[in-house]
């Protein structure tokens, strides 16, 4: 009965849940926010969160000064275990999320981030429409160039670079007032042949471009 | 009749007591044990996190001494000091923090009246700090300490002395962290005020 009672505690203790940390190390994140036009941000609420398969803890938090900065630091976490960076939106501003750190990235413990957040009234969404009308032709690799808003920033794998797929309409944020580079390819029995246009980005908050093929 | 005899023996064993005290004391070195409580409240300063990221609570304490060598004693001795946490953005989402030094003192008596004595005293301690939070453990930190301070005893009879004592603390921890705040996270400095009971 005991040989079982201490097998169960040593089976809890091994499993017990819980992000763990090195109290003897301390993780550093300095965070900088501008606006457009490089103006520090204040008030923007930051936080960290430490993910262990399933568990998690907001292990600091804070609000950015006057001067745009934020100072968090925190008790090192293990190795395998994911650190998402948060700045926080609201009505007014956009918000920015860094996903999948882990302690490798923080380059002699620290880890700096100097960033433009922007208003949601600045921003425009851009919806790239398809005009099929030639059956034998498709369109594909549609990308932008221009200034978006960062929203998530992903470290150690990243998800948002495929390719779109063909003839599948897709959608951008991109800020207003300002002339973006809209790339897309055509295939089609002669073979795929590249294309470029200007797109001109008002103060609409949506915007539709449609491609005709 | 009992309780006379029993009485009797009592006021014996006192006095024999209390003779071979009396007869230790003209020896140098001579087995006087004695312990000593207390309540303790540290005052953080300088710019480590302990001191600006923390509010201390009253934390407790004991000594315990064997040994009177000309008015020397070693005193291996338990601080227990739980400090709030008041910056989380500094330290960590975490509510406390507390700081265990398991310490030993060298002390010289010395006497200013019958009933009043002044102890200078120096030492070393392990210091151990873990931060927690609703039961939950965010790590430990261990370091060493310095110590050096004065404790004033006033002797309210044979048995029980209180006594008040000052003493400034200098820890050093194990850190491993960005240069910029290294200093910040691997030292502290205190002064520990203290009151408590001394039994002879």
């Amino acid at each position: 009965m005991i040989k079982q009672i201490s097998l169960i505690l040593i089976c809890a203790a091994l499993t017990s849940c819980g992000v763990n940390y090195d109290g003897e190390s301390r993780l550093v994140t300095q965070i900088t926010v501008v606006d457009r036009d490089g103006s520090p941000i204040a008030g923007r609420p930051v936080d960290i969160t430490v993910a262990d398969d399933g568990d998690y803890d907001v292990i600091s938090n804070s609000v950015t000064d006057s001067n745009g900065h934020a100072l968090l630091i925190f008790p090192t976490p293990d190795f395998d275990d994911k650190i998402q960076i948060s700045i926080y939106g609201d009505g007014i501003w956009q918000y920015q999320y860094y996903h999948n750190l882990t302690r490798l990235n923080f380059k002699d413990y620290k880890f700096v981030i100097n960033t433009n957040l922007y208003r949601l009234l600045e921003i425009t969404q851009l919806n790239i429409k398809l005009n099929h009308v030639n059956l034998d032709r498709h369109v594909g690799d549609i990308r932008i160039e221009g200034l978006q808003p960062r929203t998530n920033v992903y470290f150690q794998s990243q998800p948002s670079n495929l390719p779109s797929y063909p003839d599948e309409p897709v959608s951008f944020f991109v800020l207003q007032e300002q002339s973006i580079t809209l790339h897309y390819t055509i295939y089609q029995d002669s073979g795929p042949q590249e294309y470029t246009e200007t797109v001109q980005i008002g103060t609409d908050h949506l915007l539709d471009y449609t491609i005709t093929y | 009749m009992k309780k006379n005899i029993l009485t009797l023996l009592l006021l014996v064993a006192i006095s024999a007591l209390g003779q071979e005290k009396e007869a230790q004391k003209k020896k140098d070195f001579f087995f006087e044990p004695s312990g000593r409580i207390k309540l303790i409240y540290p005052m953080q300063f300088g710019e480590h996190s302990l001191s600006e990221a923390h509010n201390a609570n009253v934390g407790a304490g004991w000594n315990l001494s064997f040994f009177n060598y000309k008015n020397f004693r070693f005193s291996p001795g338990l601080d227990w000091v739980q400090y709030d946490v008041t910056d989380h953005a500094l330290v960590g989402n975490f509510s406390t923090t507390n700081y265990t030094s398991a310490n030993g003192t060298i002390s010289y008596e010395v006497p200013l009246t019958s009933k009043i004595s002044v102890l200078p005293d120096v030492g070393l301690g392990y210091v151990y700090i873990s931060q927690r939070s609703s039961g939950r453990y965010f790590g430990a930190q261990e370091g060493n300490e310095v110590r050096a301070g004065m404790t004033a005893d006033f002797k309210t009879n044979r048995l029980l002395t209180v006594f008040f004592s000052a003493r400034y603390i200098h820890s050093n921890l194990n850190m491993a962290t960005n240069e910029q705040f290294q200093n910040y996270y691997d030292s502290a400095d205190q002064i520990q005020l203290a009151l408590g009971l001394k039994i002879n």
